[in-house]
């Protein structure tokens, strides 16, 4: 039979499975081209930034077997780029309404932020000396990078009339 | 990230490579859309990230990239100039040739054994340090490579066509 872990990865291939197929809903709304750019930048971003952290820095530790490397790298791959994404399309569609866009950051950042805490709260990883602070810049550090790419990337689009 | 201390002969020969490779990509003719190549650059950037990520890094820890085991600012350098415009130019160059008489599959096996052979002679200048790895085992993977950029290439086509605005 399988053993729990297996059981987890299998879930959270699901998850990633669902979080890529939410992706399609947004076809319409932005230009399928942008939705696999801001995706392959997220997730290489989002891949060095945990370079950094865990190699580098010694901030973050993780249980140095298959399953748990999958599943954070899962995550990093799929899961944090496809939340940037939907974000990227939530600031674009409220883009007139500063209030909303608020909001949805703080919602966003509570999502994100959120699910990367359930690593260490299911004992996948361990944040070492992680101060609120911290977290929130390494959040924004990510989106200014993700959204410096969306701004170059929709101007060219637009230079090439692909993007009214 | 760590900086580095010296140029020695790894950074040297990546940047020389880089240069190289770099020149030529401006040099031949641009037969794609800029989003295009940019798309086809950012795939091979998240490529290169992703698959050492997954190799040079524990818990598989294959092999480490240039002088220290840690991410320092050359691999960097390495993901942007030099993995992703050999990309470009395999697109390029698909769009260039006569496909009746090349076919993708020559392509493939020309430009993945143009790889193997870079990185044979990249480990002349000491670019990659082998822990569990071997050379044998990147042409196979360079095949799987560019095979998956002939696809993505395709794939781009089709979905740039899909999404033009109608005249």
């Amino acid at each position: 039979m399988y053993d729990g872990m297996t059981l987890f990865v299998l879930a959270f291939i699901i998850i990633c499975l669902c979080a890529l197929g939410s992706l399609f809903r947004l076809a319409g709304k932005l230009h399928p081209l942008e939705i696999v750019n801001y995706l392959l930048f997220s997730g290489a971003v989002s891949q060095q930034i945990f370079s950094v952290i865990s190699l580098n820095m010694g901030r973050i530790w993780f249980v140095e077997v298959s399953s748990v490397f999958w599943i954070l790298e899962l995550g990093r791959v799929i899961i944090f780029p496809s939340l940037l994404v939907w974000f990227i399309y939530g600031m674009l569609v409220w883009r007139k309404q500063p209030l909303k866009q608020i909001i949805f950051l703080a919602w966003w950042l509570l999502l994100s932020i959120g699910i990367e805490h359930a690593y260490p709260w299911l004992g996948l990883v361990e944040f070492r000396d992680w101060s609120a602070l911290e977290i929130i810049v390494k959040e924004l550090t990510r989106l200014g990078l993700v959204f410096t790419y969306v701004f170059l990337f929709r101007r060219l689009l637009r230079k090439e009339g692909s993007l009214a | 990230m760590i900086p580095p201390r010296i140029l020695d002969i790894n950074e040297w020969y990546i940047l020389i490579s880089a240069l190289v490779i770099l020149s030529v990509s401006v040099w031949i003719p641009r037969r794609l859309p800029v989003t295009h190549i940019i798309t086809v650059l950012m795939f091979n950037f998240f490529l290169a990230v992703t698959a050492d990520h997954i190799l040079a890094a524990p818990p598989y820890d294959l092999y480490d990239i240039m002088d220290v085991p840690q991410f320092e600012y050359w691999d960097v350098f390495i993901y942007l100039f030099n993995y992703p415009p050999a990309a470009y130019l395999f697109v390029q160059i698909y769009e260039t040739v006569d496909k009746r008489r090349f076919s993708p599959a020559k392509l493939i096996f020309l430009w993945a054994a143009g790889a193997w052979g870079l990185e044979w002679f990249s480990n002349l200048f000491n670019v990659y340090t082998y822990k569990g790895w071997s050379i044998w085992y990147s042409g196979p993977v360079y095949v799987a490579v560019f095979t998956v950029n002939y696809w993505f290439h395709r794939w781009l086509i089709q979905l740039r066509a899909s999404s033009e605005p109608e005249k």
